[in-house]
């Protein structure tokens, strides 16, 4: 696996060592070639969670990245205005994290953190179970809300 | 039963060619010190030649004669006193002196030591006498040592010369030997034949005639024994001889020995040689175990820190002194042997070597070998194994 | 004998601790040429523990690591190791002590003379164990890859063979304690890697403590803690996996969605 820069690698392991050690530990699956890792919530919900190089940030002196949790909430909802104010205005009260979409119309819950050196554990465990709880609750909300339908969770290769 | 690793003898042979090196190291101080007590043997053991091939177990000789070379005779009045006792055989006479040999090519003289006998009479256990005995009865004849050395020239029969500047002819040879009091070689002669050259060799030696005998040797009974013998005729001779057996702690041929080891730097000189052979073998083997000490340092230490105690490595370092000692001291025996042959053939001293020799300086390589081991084991034990690290 | 601090005023032994270090002084030279190189250390070293010393040369970690392994005599404080105070003993004594630490120096120090398997024997003979020495050997070296290569001479195998035979050396008897210094600093990063999994995965098969003086960063992963020490003190303490650890381990109630929305 290549990194792009050290505060990368560094997340990447210790996020490696909180997972398997947490509550995820048996459903955790690491990517063989990108530094990401699968999850799943309560049995029911896919979290996926990146590590991103930062590399335009206000430090120079430093290396830093971005610990991205996501799921996939819904597909395919209709109508799309209405979808729209529906996430936004949720968005408000939500305390960490938000709806997002894509091209696809895919219906995504996402929070990001600072990686890194200055990473805070417990803040990594609230962002991972509040993607985990919003996107399991409001999944079926949107569905039934918007007309849509489950996501096709994207499988990882089976082998850790 | 699996036993202990021999590290000693791994570490000895792991390089071949310095094991080799160290053996001929060891060699070469074996060889040093047997040829250095080689020569003070040879030089010892050349004087007793002619003793020992006395034929007779009691010898008479003037009391002033204190080495066998000595000119002083006594009167052959003595033997025929000696005759007259109970057990004994025989009384023979023998003369002895240094005389000039000229060497009939080059024309140059040499000193050459000249002993007469009555061929009649079986004086000495050389067995050319008995074959040239007629010849010898001839007037101015002389059987030649082939032993004499280079100098002396052609020693084949019929050879003529001159001998104290009278004419000789030679009409045979025997083998005895050269020593270091003579050098150059000896000739026998008739009884009759020495007298008429040599009755007066001028005022450092007494005069001679039949009437003299610089030699007796007293031939016993078969039986007899000698030490009663010896104190039988002690008894009733006179004093201006001395009685002595031939052999045995309190004979002849250990008085004679004994002269040249403390009338000579001989023994002094050879010995101190000897122990410089000892001193380089203990320095070569020293060096040799230093090295490899010094090149296994670390793993040395490792062994300590591993928890081997002091007392092992001790051991593989004796171990390796004997082991080089030992097969070292091999080739040293060989070569010396055939340097012995060889300085024998170009000195006519006798080189012998005895298996007590051989002992004995097995003996001394060893403790040579134990010596450098005991200073090399010092260097060991000062190995800290935290310098390792 | 030396002179030393009463003993009454140390701990007493503790069975959990593989290393027991007590207000430790060590000096080096004597008289006017004495130089302090460790001041009051104290240390305590669970078993099965990993622990990378690491500091400035010249920091004295690799003194440290000599008096823990009873090569060096100790006059001043308390130096426990698997249970036996060290402080005040005399060589003999020590010498009986190293027979239960394994080490492993930054030269394989392999005798050029002897096989791979006679290298590993000779610690093997030192418990008597002259019938199975030979076996015992062999495991061990095919246990870190080289079955292949139990009868070749130290001139026959690589760098990283030779470190690797010296290691089966240093843990053939199953040492409780194994001392490390710069292991893999003769070593490529695969061969240094390997040597550093094993010595992880040993320890936390048989419960041996490993402490390892080391500079290279790229194994640092593998210890349990890292002390460095500076000028022969201690600076710091801390474990490589802080991250986990440094989390408060509050209890997670059961989670719902609402804790999420205001």
């Amino acid at each position: 696996m290549k990194f792009t820069n050290g505060a990368q690698e560094l997340t990447y392991g210790r996020l490696q060592d909180y997972l398997s050690g947490s509550l995820f530990k048996s459903t955790m699956r690491a990517s063989d070639d990108q530094p990401s890792f699968d999850l799943v919530y309560q049995d029911t919900t896919l979290i996926e969670l990146q590590v991103l190089p930062w590399d335009t940030h206000p430090y120079p002196d430093i290396e830093m990245a971005i610990v991205r949790a996501s799921s996939c909430v819904a597909i395919g909802c209709h109508p799309e205005l209405d979808l729209l104010r529906f996430l936004l205005d949720e968005n408000r009260k939500i305390r960490f994290g938000s709806f997002q979409t894509d091209d696809a119309g895919t219906v995504f819950f996402a929070n990001r953190i600072l990686g890194g050196e200055h990473m805070d554990p417990t803040e990594l465990e609230v962002c991972l179970l509040s993607v985990g709880a919003i996107a399991t609750r409001y999944s079926d909300i949107i569905i039934d809300k918007f007309d849509g339908q489950r996501a096709l969770n994207s499988a990882l290769p089976s082998k850790l | 039963m699996i036993k202990r690793i021999p590290l000693a003898w791994l570490n000895l042979t792991h390089d071949r060619r310095r094991f080799a090196t160290s053996l001929a190291g060891v060699g070469f101080a074996v060889l040093l010190m047997f040829m250095f007590n080689g020569f003070m043997n040879a030089l010892y053991d050349s004087q007793l030649q002619l003793l020992n091939r006395f034929n007779g177990e009691i010898i008479i000789v003037n009391r002033l004669r204190t080495n066998m070379f000595v000119p002083r005779a006594f009167a052959r009045r003595r033997l025929y006193q000696a005759r007259a006792f109970d057990g004994v055989q025989d009384a023979y006479a023998m003369y002895i002196s240094e005389v000039n040999w000229k060497n009939p090519e080059t024309r140059k003289s040499r000193g050459v030591r000249v002993i007469a006998i009555n061929p009649d009479e079986p004086v000495l256990n050389i067995p050319e006498i008995e074959t040239y005995q007629q010849l010898l009865k001839l007037p101015e004849t002389a059987l030649m040592d082939t032993k004499s050395r280079v100098e002396v020239g052609p020693v084949e029969p019929g050879i003529i010369s001159e001998l104290a500047d009278r004419r000789i002819r030679l009409v045979g040879t025997f083998t005895m030997g050269t020593d270091f009091a003579s050098g150059n070689g000896n000739l026998l002669m008739s009884d009759q034949n020495f007298l008429r050259y040599f009755a007066d060799r001028g005022p450092e030696e007494d005069k001679r005639s039949f009437a003299t005998v610089d030699i007796g040797v007293v031939k016993l009974e078969p039986g007899t024994n000698v030490e009663r013998m010896v104190n039988v005729l002690r008894e009733n001779l006179p004093n201006d001889v001395l009685v002595m057996a031939r052999d045995g702690d309190n004979g002849f041929v250990i008085r004679e020995r004994n002269y040249w080891q403390e009338n000579t730097n001989i023994g002094f000189v050879f010995s101190l040689l000897t122990s410089m052979g000892f001193f380089v073998g203990i320095i070569l083997v020293y060096q040799i175990l230093y090295t490899d000490v010094a090149d296994h340092w670390a793993e040395y230490a490792t062994l300590k820190a591993m928890g081997y105690k002091n007392g092992y490595l001790l051991g593989v370092v004796m171990q390796e002194a004997m082991i080089i000692s030992v097969l070292g001291f091999i080739p040293g025996v060989l070569v010396s042997q055939l340097l012995y042959t060889a300085a024998g053939n170009a000195t006519g001293l006798f080189f012998q070597m005895t298996p007590e020799r051989i002992v004995n300086l097995l003996i001394a390589t060893f403790i040579m070998c134990l010596v450098s081991g005991a200073i090399a084991v010092r260097k060991v034990q000062t190995t800290d194994p935290a310098d390792v690290f | 004998m030396v002179k030393t601090q009463p003993q009454s005023t140390f701990d007493p032994p503790r069975d959990d601790l593989a290393v027991h270090i007590q207000h430790l002084n060590y000096f080096f030279g004597a008289g006017d040429l004495s130089k302090q190189v460790l001041f009051d250390i104290s240390l305590d070293l669970p078993k099965g523990q990993i622990v990378i010393l690491t500091g400035p040369s010249g920091s004295g970690k690799t003194t440290l690591l000599t008096l823990a392994g009873a090569l060096r005599r100790l006059q001043d404080g308390s130096l426990r190791v698997l249970g036996k105070e060290l402080v005040g003993l005399g060589d003999r004594a020590l010498v009986n002590v190293r027979r239960n630490i394994g080490f492993i120096f930054q030269a394989h120090n392999l005798f050029e003379s002897l096989t791979a398997s006679q290298n590993v024997e000779m610690a093997v003979e030192l418990t008597g164990n002259f019938s199975s020495k030979r076996d015992q050997a062999v495991a061990m070296l095919s246990a870190l890859g080289l079955a292949d290569r139990v009868d070749y001479k130290p001139q026959s195998l690589s760098g990283g063979q030779k470190q690797r035979v010296a290691i089966a050396r240093a843990l053939v008897n199953h040492p409780q304690l194994i001392l490390a210094d710069e292991p893999t600093a003769a070593l490529d990063k695969k061969s240094g890697r390997d040597v550093v999994t094993y010595l992880h995965n040993l320890s936390r098969q048989e419960g041996c403590t490993v402490l390892m003086v080391t500079h290279d960063n790229r194994i640092l992963d593998v210890a349990d803690r890292i002390i460095n020490l500076v000028d022969g003190r201690l600076e710091s303490d801390s474990t490589p996996n802080a991250f986990v650890h440094s989390k408060t381990q509050e209890a997670i109630a059961e989670v719902s969605a609402d804790m999420f929305i205001m």
